[in-house]
């Protein structure tokens, strides 16, 4: 969600492809946003990026592997590597091979943890242009409905102590290096979490400015989506006696689809529920 | 007893009384001296029959020590007093220095006396010097201490400088002054102990190319020499080497002065990066050692001749010992890659067992929190640190061709606390301090702890070593199943110890046996679930402290991180250690506190 470009991986050992294949990605954009291209030469190329970049360890949204590189599978041995040893579910790998007598495409998807396949000669600037869009979306997609998940259960598991629930929820309302130009604030019963008080003052401000427009109802009992034009949004939970008042306030530079709009009001939600049915002092 | 701990940090002093006074069944809290009002919340709140001070360098109260039995744990002999005690004893070359239980009064230091020790003193830093001798002997006048206060029956020592049993002074602050190397005219002998004196804390002041810095980290050099005193004549490994009148001297860690600490939030958010804490020399240096040779060192060192090492291997009777002495234990990405290089190499020898020695004051903390705070990409570098101390973990867990123990005389803690466990044996001294934990840095962790610790002390036991950041004593590390054995705490009867235990293994008519057993649980583990599989799910987590994305990023790494590097003192005593308070839900700062290793 507070991404500021998508990270795209180009495994290839023809230079010209990855030259090609460069440029012709240049001006692709997604969601707003531009794509930030890695480029390597061969598997061992590859995995020593995936080793000193965190990012390319870590949070490729595309990857496009050449299957014969410095043997017959390197490609193949790199997306087994990328799934396995990594342990990245997420990357939406595609295998894009010159030779596809040595790969063929059933046998490669049979066997490997792929999102597709294609020849070079199949690569043309508008097919890269449909396979990045759309394998943006799902990895976008897929990655916001697993964190969620995730945020669900570790939510669970800290449930009945506020104090946990406070350290689950720190990777949420905190603020990072790299995202310092995406804020974030999580404001329970109208007290602000994580933030010092210049922030808090700050977030307390948006989010009064955010509720004087009426938004978007997210259900029947009252909660609601809330954008303006300066990137803020703001997902809001009604309190009550069985929950409490939760707004994840928080600027994005893109507007996120319906879908992801739902997945974080549903871990709101959840948040409200759990906060109010734990003790502060557990 | 209640006994209430207030302390300045809880350093590893701290902590070991913690440790030994919660074993002998007292209920212990603690409180730090972070403000007179915290100090008295503390003393209210938990009604404690005796305060004991590990180490303070505030006062404590007057309403404070005047109603309770208040010790004060004072690093110097009966007699001795003031704020610089080792660092006199240090520079004055004293042959004998000790520690002093004494009731706080009025005058600082000068209460009566309940417990004193004496101990040798050796060559070595400051630091190493309290890690050491006046740790074990300030445990052991405590605890005396204690004992007296229990028996009810105990008169304590008046402070009398007429007692020839009394041989201290009370002596000054001691000041950059009194510190400050002569180039021109003092020996690398002087030059060394000047550095000891003041080493970890606050350094020695000295000009660098009209730069002021701070000088820590003193390893003679017998090789090596220079016209110019002073001169920068070589480097290995990030430290330099200073030619001196007599011969040259290593300094491994710089110190930037006169930089303003700003706070963290502004530090964050701003791109100018000025590091005004302790880093490798080099580093600190930069482009002015460009040209300054590297003193390249063997891996696999094994010379006696003195100079800068960090790593370097002993071999005897079919038994290697591999050292590995980083500076207060941190790991970067290059200490972790020479230390895989030589480790490999050790394993080449023809011995049957391999024994990970670590260094002297402590076996392993992990990553290099350091270094990474004064990378250009902090989140990149902890990625290539943690993948790097992965691969040296990975090689000991699947060493097939030896066996091999991690013999722990320092503390160790974070990384280094789950390294110790890729060994097949742990032994550890008696006095060792564990922290098998990560969450004071907001970190999941990695080294494969997912894999190691429960297997060795259980899925339960394994939660609640990491959840509760909490010190462990090597008791309880043997009692869960941590550690395998206790070695006596004297280091000349630990080493010969090691030795013999590590000679009883390579002679043991079942080692081939034994050889078997391990890599047939080793392979039958990697069926069940290989380690590959491990390390990808702990690095996913690592992931998120280092950068999130989906929904953000974490802030609780890079802040933790930022405070320890800086030495920013918590707001608060974090209150897994301050039983007497209640948590404040709405403040999550306690968990975000690095312990002071």
């Amino acid at each position: 969600m507070f991404f500021k470009y998508w990270p795209v991986l180009l495994v290839d050992d023809e230079p010209d492809v990855l030259a090609i294949s460069r440029l012709a990605m240049k001006n692709f954009e997604v969601y707003g946003l531009p794509l930030k291209i890695y480029t390597a030469n061969s598997k061992a190329d590859a995995i020593w990026l995936m080793n000193d970049e965190v990012e390319v360890g870590c949070s490729l949204a595309v990857a496009f592997l050449d299957v014969v590189m410095e043997t017959d599978r390197a490609g193949l041995e790199l997306c087994d590597y990328i799934r396995g040893n990594l342990g990245n579910k997420l990357t939406q790998i595609y295998i894009r091979t010159g030779q596809p007598g040595i790969a063929p495409e059933r046998e490669v998807i049979d066997k490997y943890d792929i999102n597709g396949y294609f020849t070079k000669i199949e690569a043309t600037e508008d097919k890269l242009y449909s396979l990045i869009k759309s394998s943006i979306r799902q990895y976008l997609s897929y990655g916001m409905a697993l964190s969620t998940i995730e945020l669900s259960n570790n939510l669970i598991e800290a449930a009945g102590s506020q104090r946990k629930l406070l350290y689950t929820l720190s990777p949420i309302g905190g603020l990072s290096p790299e995202q310092a130009e995406t804020p974030r604030w999580l404001i329970i019963d109208g007290q602000v979490l994580f933030a010092d008080e210049i922030d808090a003052d700050r977030g307390l401000q948006l989010l009064n400015r955010l509720r004087t427009s009426e938004g978007t109802p997210l259900n029947p009992g009252g909660d609601h989506y809330i954008l303006d034009n300066q990137g803020y949004r703001l997902i809001e939970v009604v309190g009550s006696a069985t929950q409490a008042q939760v707004s994840f306030l928080f600027k994005s530079r893109f507007t996120p689809p319906e879908l992801i709009v739902n997945l974080m009001h549903g871990f709101v939600k959840q948040l409200a529920v759990i906060w109010k049915q734990s003790r502060t002092d557990v | 007893m209640r006994i209430l701990l207030i302390s300045s940090s809880y350093n590893g002093l701290c902590q070991r009384a913690h440790v030994e006074l919660e074993a002998l069944g007292h209920d212990i809290s603690i409180t730090l001296a972070l403000n007179p009002d915290d100090v008295r919340k503390g003393v209210t709140f938990f009604q404690p029959d005796l305060i004991i001070c590990p180490f303070l360098k505030e006062k404590i109260p007057e309403d404070v020590w005047s109603k309770h039995h208040c010790f004060i744990i004072h690093p110097g002999i009966k007699g001795d007093r003031g704020p610089s005690s080792l660092d006199w004893a240090i520079m004055n070359g004293e042959k004998e220095w000790g520690v002093t239980v004494v009731q706080a009064a009025e005058e600082m230091d000068a209460g009566e006396i309940w417990a004193a020790e004496t101990f040798k003193m050796r060559q070595g830093s400051k630091a190493g010097i309290y890690r050491r001798e006046v740790t074990k002997a300030a445990v052991k006048a405590m605890l005396q201490a204690v004992k007296r206060v229990e028996s009810n029956s105990f008169e304590p020592e008046s402070l009398n400088y007429s007692n020839p049993d009394v041989r201290g002074v009370l002596r000054p602050l001691m000041k950059q002054q009194e510190r400050k190397i002569d180039w021109e005219h003092d020996h690398v002998a002087t030059i060394i102990k000047k550095i000891n004196a003041a080493d970890s804390a606050p350094g020695v002041l000295d000009v660098i190319d009209n730069q002021e810095y701070y000088l820590y980290g003193a390893h003679e050099e017998s090789q090596l020499q220079g016209w110019q005193p002073g001169e920068i004549i070589a480097q290995r490994n990030g430290a330099i080497c200073r030619a001196a009148i007599d011969g040259a001297v290593w300094i491994s860690h710089l110190k930037r002065k006169n930089i303003v600490k700003i706070p963290f939030y502004k530090r964050f958010l701003s791109h100018d990066k000025q590091f005004d804490f302790k880093l490798p020399a080099a580093k600190v240096l930069g482009s002015s050692v460009t040209e300054t040779p590297e003193s390249p060192i063997d891996p696999l060192f094994m010379g006696n001749g003195k100079t800068f090492k960090e790593i370097w291997y002993e071999e005897k009777n079919h038994v290697g010992y591999l050292y590995f002495n980083f500076h207060n234990g941190a790991m970067c990405t290059s200490q972790c890659r020479r230390l895989l290089e030589s480790y490999r190499l050790a394993l080449a020898r023809p011995t049957k067992v391999l024994v990970l020695m670590g260094g002297s004051d402590f076996w392993s903390n992990g990553i290099h929190l350091n270094i990474i705070e004064a990378a250009e990409n902090p989140a990149n570098e902890s990625w290539r640190n943690i993948n790097a101390i992965d691969d040296f973990v990975l090689e000991v867990l699947t060493t097939e061709s030896k066996l091999t123990v991690s013999a722990v005389w320092g503390g160790c803690g974070a990384g280094g606390a789950m390294a110790i466990l890729a060994a097949d044996k742990v032994w550890a001294r008696e006095g060792v301090i564990f922290n098998p934990h990560y969450k004071t840095m907001g970190l999941y962790g990695s080294e494969y702890w997912t894999y190691s610790l429960p297997k060795r002390v259980g899925p339960v036991k394994a939660l609640e070593l990491t959840e509760t950041p909490l010190p462990i004593g090597t008791k309880k590390a043997k009692a869960i199943g941590y550690i395998d054995e206790i070695l006596p705490d004297d280091y000349e009867t630990y080493l010969e110890h090691v030795r013999q235990k590590a000679e009883a293994l390579a002679m043991d008519p079942q080692y081939g046996h034994l050889l078997e057993e391990k890599q047939k649980t080793r392979q039958k583990d990697e069926r069940v679930k290989p380690l590959a599989a491990y390390r990808a799910a702990e690095l996913q987590k690592m992931k998120i402290n280092f950068s999130g994305k989906f929904y953000g990023g974490e802030v609780n790494y890079h802040e933790a991180r930022y405070n320890f590097v800086h030495k920013v003192r918590p707001k608060e005593t974090a209150a897994y250690l301050a039983k007497h308070m209640r948590l404040d839900a709405a403040k999550l700062s306690e968990l975000r506190q690095p312990l002071a290793y």
